[in-house]
């Protein structure tokens, strides 16, 4: 990915700024594209985004991905006055959520949220939580501990109650 | 077998296996994701079913942590609340037992037909016995049992849900005052001179029955009592006494919310029953709705006027039919009047299912059944259910009757058991 200038820029009248990623990777976005991360925002408001925005805990290859989901979701950010990247279409932006969801898999999901979450994005975080919670649907708590590798810390009395009381739930 | 590992040994059977090999480490973003709570919470809330929560929490101590946090259910239910599974049918003369009708989907997901197929569906038929449905909620469901030849009648409180062996808890008819046991006397279908009465399923997980049992005179003297059902008894739980301009008009049922039970006291009046304060009082019907007169129509369940209740147990509803408008109203507990939330015309939605809904003295629906914050209803004709989708403005025909004499009497919804039971919270830390 191109590196930007270190300097914020003007274009089409949009205020740039620059997010640096973990390892060391240059984004130039406008600010409100980067404002749907409400972290960001409040570094904005606070005047605090000049020399760029480190991101220790974001990794490149989630930081472009998270970039480009606010690239597309520019236009539904609420706080964006004159957004000069077109806001996308709401098909288009239906398809783009529905391809990045489908091909996000471990550990690049958790990735993202872990980036969500950190940057305080909430419609990623939504959407990315939605993902792994679909992945759970109609799977016994053994498949849950083995696709996410889980220990099972119970107890077998303990695991036994609780299907007990809830066995309606434990129906195949 | 050595018990030093982590994972503990299981025994099945007697026969004790080895523990199963830990899993494959985490990635570190997984375990990051996984061991936070918050975030956990976050994945959890997001499950679809309760039925995918219970086993989540299952997973580990953590997750059943999260999933058993008040706070996190409460969320769960405003985002999930709990579905409508199916019905059971009660109809006249000449079948001897309710049916259980599953919901057609997409209102019954698939992921839930286990829950629903094979503990909704459980038999009601009892050799020898007529069994009918007189209440259904939260997975409870009491039955009334009449023996063939009317010389045994009972109640039982079944919950196939918890228990699709159909163990039954059997209820006493007469409170402790009257535990004369003559078999030779035909029990009373209520307790001595009551003008109303009915149960009801407390809100703590259904598990608590209750009583209501209301006696009017001509002179305006009005007693109600409210029993608790506890160790194979009825105890009183509230009393109260108040003086009403003479006698109730036809019963709309009643409805307990929060603290109080709201039935009819006359045919502009709501009565209450505070059963904190132990005190009786009348509030006004909405302008223009009436109970309709004593017309035995409560016998056959023929509802103009019903009432329902808020899931949050913020407010009381009520559903007024005339036909072919329907009205729903709401008081919100602490506020002094009913706001009319909906206004719905039956009569397109009718003549779509070849219903003619028109009203005047050829009407034909009446009402059932209104679902929590009063998001569906159930209507009725003599032949055939119908489904009231309140905010889509959908009308379904859900059951049609088969047998050449029969009538419809009562349509009991199956709704999914919420919440589900967790053990307390202090033994999983």
């Amino acid at each position: 990915m191109a590196a930007a200038a270190a300097e914020a820029t003007t274009d089409g009248g949009g205020k740039m700024i620059i997010l640096i990623s973990a390892d060391g990777k240059r984004f130039e976005v406008t600010e409100a594209v980067a404002s749907q991360s409400q972290l960001i925002s409040n570094m904005i408001e606070d005047d605090c985004t000049e020399n760029g925005v480190r991101l220790p805990n974001v990794d490149g290859d989630i930081l472009t991905m998270v970039v480009d989901y606010c690239n597309m979701h520019a236009g539904d950010a609420a706080a964006a006055g004159d957004t000069m990247k077109a806001s996308s279409t709401e098909e288009e932006l239906k398809k783009f959520d529905a391809e990045l969801v489908q091909a996000l898999e471990n550990p690049v999901l958790f990735k993202l949220i872990l980036a969500a979450n950190f940057l305080n994005i909430k419609s990623l975080l939504d959407m990315t939580c939605q993902r792994v919670a679909d992945m759970m649907s109609g799977k016994t708590p053994e498949q849950m501990r083995e696709t996410f590798s889980i220990e099972n810390d119970f107890t077998p009395e303990e695991e036994a109650a609780i299907r007990q009381e809830n066995a309606w739930a434990f129906d195949d | 077998m050595a018990m030093t590992q982590t994972n503990q040994a299981i025994e099945v059977d007697g026969e004790r296996l080895s523990p199963p090999p830990p899993p494959p480490a985490a990635s570190p973003a997984v375990s990051a994701v996984l061991e936070n709570e918050d975030l956990v919470g976050e994945i959890l809330l997001r499950l679809a079913f309760p039925t995918t929560l219970v086993r989540a929490a299952l997973a580990c101590r953590r997750w059943l942590r999260v999933a058993s946090d008040p706070s996190f259910l409460r969320r769960f239910r405003e985002l999930h609340p709990p579905r409508l599974l199916g019905f059971y049918v009660t109809s006249k003369i000449p079948r001897a037992h309710p049916l259980f009708v599953p919901m057609p989907p997409p209102a019954r997901p698939p992921e839930l037909d286990p829950v629903v197929l094979r503990r909704g569906n459980f038999s009601l038929a009892y050799e020898g016995y007529t069994t009918s449905i007189y209440q259904c909620r939260n997975g409870s469901i009491l039955l009334f049992k009449e023996r063939h030849d009317r010389r045994e009648l009972k109640y039982a409180v079944h919950r196939p849900l918890q228990h699709p062996e159909r163990g039954l808890l059997a209820i006493p008819f007469s409170s402790t005052h009257d535990d004369d046991d003559d078999d030779d006397v035909e029990p009373d279908l209520g307790f001595d001179g009551e003008n109303v009465w009915g149960f009801h399923f407390g809100e703590d997980g259904g598990s608590q029955l209750y009583r209501l049992s209301v006696m009017f005179t001509p002179r305006g003297a009005t007693s109600a009592w409210f029993y608790a059902f506890r160790d194979g008894g009825w105890h009183v739980h509230t009393k109260a006494t108040a003086q009403l301009p003479g006698l109730p008009p036809e019963s709309a049922g009643f409805v307990v919310v929060r603290d109080k039970a709201y039935l009819a006291a006359t045919a502009s009046s709501v009565l209450v029953l505070d059963l904190k304060s132990s005190s009786l009082y009348t509030i006004q019907l909405p302008d223009g709705v009436e109970f309709p007169p004593v017309m035995m129509a409560y016998n056959d369940r023929r509802h103009d006027v019903l009432f329902g209740r808020a899931s949050d147990d913020s407010g009381v509803y009520i559903a007024d039919l005339k036909e072919p408008q329907l009205r729903i109203w709401l008081l919100k507990h602490g506020s002094t009047g009913w706001t009319l939330v909906d206004t719905i015309c039956l009569q397109s939605m009718c003549a779509n299912l070849h219903i003619n809904c028109v009203g005047g003295d050829s009407r034909v629906v009446y009402m059932d059944y209104v679902g929590d914050d009063a998001e569906f209803l159930f209507l009725k004709t003599d032949e055939c259910a119908l489904y009231l989708d309140v905010k889509s403005r959908q009308l379904h025909k859900v059951y049609e009757v088969t047998e050449k004499d029969e009538i419809l009497f009562s349509i009991m919804p199956f709704m999914m058991i919420w919440p589900p039971i967790f053990p307390v919270r202090k033994e999983i830390s």
